[in-house]
């Protein structure tokens, strides 16, 4: 009795205390769970941002490139509690190396001797900033002599430095040097100065002195930069052997001509290889139809418009896609005026699966391809007892008149030919009055030719269909004096009949890559040229990112726009640490 | 037989007094937890709601017609209604100098007495305002060549110029109506130092270094930051000056928190300390 009424003491006591803590934890408040440094830096963050804005300091770091700025401005305001990373974007901000493909008729070399030739023991300028003997180019170029030295500065033995004694007579001005390995400099002749080629500096070898021709690289060099509608930009320049440069050194290569576009094809591996890390190239070059059939060119996409125009070329014009627009902006932003551009080449991008590009880049302001030879009519098409075709739709109107259903063969281009297919006009109608009263037609097309048309699209008048890559919109033709309703059908093509002049393609037949532009090649005025910078910007990186690339819980945005000769919008995501 | 009182019921007994003691005991150490996390949020709360009417308002007045000027006298100032230290026209985070100036912990502008009347403020503040203009120095030249209307700083015997680095920054900064000249130099790839000038001419200008104050038609600046990131040294240097503390005295003993408000000044940020407690 007792050991019960102990054990009942205890179970009482377990009772009682779980009670306590159950009742004692349901009132106890929890300390409210907030992180405040992050609220305080929430507050923080949305503050700065906005006076980065209303001050304009922000849209100065974005201007030129400051991102050290910004982030150093961030943490001095902040008295170092904080600090920012993040991205400037939809401004040509990143840095871009383009290299321009020099073809071997361009990659020159020249033997150089001792000695100051005609200006010896009058060197003084030179020999001052160098070590060793002064060497001279054997011949001349513009009748023109170069001069190397080994730079004082310099720790090898190398002769690393040129000046170029264009006709001064022994005398060099800062613009005659010294000029070292990798710069350009102007080989020309002061007494005519017209006559003059830029150079890229390569190498001195022994007594080999190897240079590159660089008027593309310079002139464009010269249009582009360094800013871009008031905002700085970062472009170098190079000359390459594409057969034997570091192509990951570039972000794009550039080839000129037609042999420069036959290097390209001879060496499409490499350049499919340097395309597949996101890198784009711009092809100048006057292309025919067979210049289409290289190992490079065959992959890219682009295709032959075999038409003739309607109009003459010229002026140009941008259209409203993203890309020609973006392309527009930049070259308004290099202050750019009108032009006009050859063709160089009845080239179509092809980018919208059809043969004809429907957003083009740039194209010819006045003229356009006559396209009306791709339309395909037959006037005679033959009343068909629908019970004689087989997969015919189902249409009441049928039974209301015997040319409900016609058929005849069309004839569609195919670039290297026509292919003919078999074609049923059809009037629709599911009541007899709806056949007599409306006459909503519509036409099918055997494709795979077997005679069977339940397999194939009804396509209704005023809709589109694609034939051998070229859009089309089926047009019956109502009935006359002489041809009934159904005799009469016209296949009307209805893609873009503008004449590019800047073909481009964002994605290839065999192999991955950003972008390809192809421009004709002339000689071009800096307008021109300036049209080719804008290609050069519109491959460009647009996003600058900085600073720490951790993620952050505590995010802003800044809208803004740089308005100069143009207007760039851009956004800068910062990150707050 | 009832009520007895043996071994049993007295341990029991006192094995629930003693669960008892422990309960209240761990009640009695989460409340002060509670509490204090409870005061922290008051402060946050109330310090992020004061300062955020301070910062998108700009005050009332109802002397005379009433008006939003409260800064421009006695007889504004004692009848302020309202605080706000934005401009008149309410624009966010966009202050005005003179409001920012009329405050007067002890008078004879707007007191601390007066703030917390007005505000009706259950914490007690401190104010600390830091005007800090930036000044662009992007553009440079190489020493010894300036650009035509820029002359350079002689030879401090102990700082000479013409020992500095090649690349020589130079910009300009309006403040208060008046232009403000600066040469940012560099030794051995950091910048660290500054000449600053009313003009062009820094023939008789001494280098400054970062926290040295510079006096420039009679108003005391320090040098904050010079630019020193990779990317763009020398491009920006960040002037400072301090115009204001306003509040009561810091009582350590209580439960302070501190945040930063940021706000535009006459175009150059303004950064507003704030501790509450």
């Amino acid at each position: 009795m007792v050991e019960r009424k102990g054990l009942g003491y205890v179970i009482e006591m377990v009772v009682a205390i779980g009670t306590l803590i159950i009742f004692t934890l349901g009132q106890t408040p929890t300390e409210p769970v907030q992180d405040w440094n992050s609220f305080e830096k929430k507050t923080s963050a949305r503050d700065l941002t906005y006076v980065l804005k209303q001050t304009g300091d922000a849209q100065r770091f974005v201007k030129n490139r400051q991102t050290g700025s910004l982030e150093t401005a961030v943490q001095t305001f902040s008295d170092r509690n904080l600090e920012v990373s993040g991205t400037f974007l939809n401004l040509p901000l990143e840095s871009t190396v383009i290299g321009f493909h020099t073809t071997a008729a361009n990659r020159k070399t020249m033997n150089l001797v001792d000695g100051g030739g005609s200006c010896s023991g009058d060197l003084e300028e030179i020999q001052s900033e160098v070590d060793g003997t002064i060497k001279r180019t054997q011949s001349e170029e513009h009748g023109v002599t170069l001069y190397f030295g080994n730079s004082s500065s310099n720790i090898g033995t190398g002769y690393d430095s040129l000046w170029v004694d264009n006709g001064t007579e022994c005398q060099f001005s800062d613009a005659e040097g010294p000029y070292f390995q990798e710069e350009f400099f102007k080989w020309g002749n002061s007494t005519n100065p017209s006559e003059y080629d830029y150079y890229d500096f390569k190498d001195v070898s022994g007594d080999s002195f190897s240079y590159y021709l660089a008027n593309t690289a310079v002139n464009l060099k010269q249009v582009s930069g360094p800013r871009l509608n008031n905002i700085k930009t970062f472009l170098e320049f190079d000359t390459i052997n594409v057969a034997t440069a570091n192509l990951s050194d570039y972000d794009i290569i550039s080839f000129r001509g037609g042999s420069g576009v036959n290097d390209l094809d001879a060496n499409n591996e490499r350049v499919e290889s340097f395309m597949s890390n996101n890198k784009g190239v711009i092809i100048i070059a006057n292309l025919t139809e067979p210049d289409l059939d290289g190992d490079f060119m065959s992959k890219t996409g682009f295709r032959w418009m075999d038409l003739s125009f309607t109009g003459a070329i010229s002026g140009t014009k941008f259209s409203d896609s993203i890309d020609s627009k973006q392309l527009e902006t930049y070259y308004k932003g290099l202050e750019a005026g009108s032009i006009s551009l050859p063709q160089g080449g009845k080239i179509s991008s092809a980018n919208s699966g059809t043969l004809t590009q429907e957003n083009y880049l740039v194209s010819s302001q006045n003229g356009e391809y006559d396209t009306d030879q791709w339309n395909s009519t037959d006037y005679s098409m033959i009343e068909t007892d629908p019970s004689t075709v087989t997969g015919e739709p189902d249409s009441t109107c049928y039974s209301s008149t015997a040319d409900a259903l016609t058929q005849a063969t069309f004839s569609f281009e195919t670039g290297s030919g026509t292919e003919d297919f078999n074609v049923l006009n059809v009037e629709l109608g599911d009541t007899i009055p709806y056949c007599d009263d409306r006459d909503v037609r519509g036409v099918i097309i055997d494709r795979d030719k077997d005679g069977d048309y339940s397999d194939e699209n009804l396509v209704l008048t005023g809709e589109t269909i694609t034939i051998n890559e070229r859009k089309y919109v089926p047009q019956p033709l109502p009935e006359t004096g002489s041809r009934e309703d159904g005799q009469a059908l016209e296949f009307i093509y209805i893609g873009n009949n503008d004449i590019e002049l800047v073909n481009y393609r964002t994605s290839f037949e065999g192999f991955q890559g950003s972008k390809i532009a192809r421009i004709a090649n002339a000689d071009y005025n800096d307008d021109q040229h300036k049209l080719i910078a804008s290609i050069i910007y519109w491959m460009t990186d647009d996003s600058l990112p900085f600073g720490d690339e951790s993620e952050s819980s505590t995010s802003t945005v800044m809208l803004g726009g740089v308005k100069n000769s143009t207007y760039m919008p851009y956004k800068v995501v910062l990150r707050w640490h | 037989m009832k009520g007895q009182i043996n071994l049993e019921f007295l341990a029991t007994a006192a094995l629930f007094i003693f669960a008892l003691g422990s309960i209240l005991l761990s009640a009695s150490t989460l409340l002060p937890t509670y509490t204090q996390g409870a005061d922290r949020t008051s402060l946050h709360l109330e310090s992020r709601s004061i300062t955020n009417q301070l910062l998108s308002t700009s005050g009332r007045h109802t002397s005379g017609g009433g008006g939003t000027e409260w800064e421009s006298n006695t007889n504004t100032i004692n009848n302020t209604v309202e605080l706000g230290l934005t401009d008149n026209t309410n624009s966010f985070l966009e202050v005005e100098r003179d409001k920012v100036m009329a405050l007067d912990t002890n008078g004879p502008g707007l007191t601390y007495i007066d703030f917390k009347d007005i505000t009706d403020a259950k914490n007690q503040y401190l104010f600390n305002f830091t005007w800090m203009p930036t000044v662009d120095t992007t553009k440079s030249f190489q020493r010894g060549s300036p650009p035509p209307k820029i002359t350079e700083p002689g030879n401090n015997n102990f700082l000479p110029y013409n020992v500095t680095d090649n690349k020589v920054h130079y910009g300009t900064i309006l403040i208060n109506g008046r232009d403000y000249r600066f040469l940012v130099t560099a030794r051995d790839g950091v910048y660290n130092a500054t000449y600053v000038s009313d003009n062009w001419d820094f023939s008789a200008s001494s280098p400054l270094d970062e926290g040295s104050i510079f006096n420039v038609y009679g108003t005391n600046y320090q040098i904050e930051q010079i630019s020193n990131r990779e990317k763009d040294p020398g491009s920006l240097v960040i002037l400072e000056k301090h115009l204001k503390e306003f509040g009561a005295n810091i009582d350590s003993d209580s439960i302070v928190i501190k945040s930063n408000r940021y706000a535009v000044m006459e175009n150059e940020p303004l950064r507003i300390e704030v501790w509450t407690w």
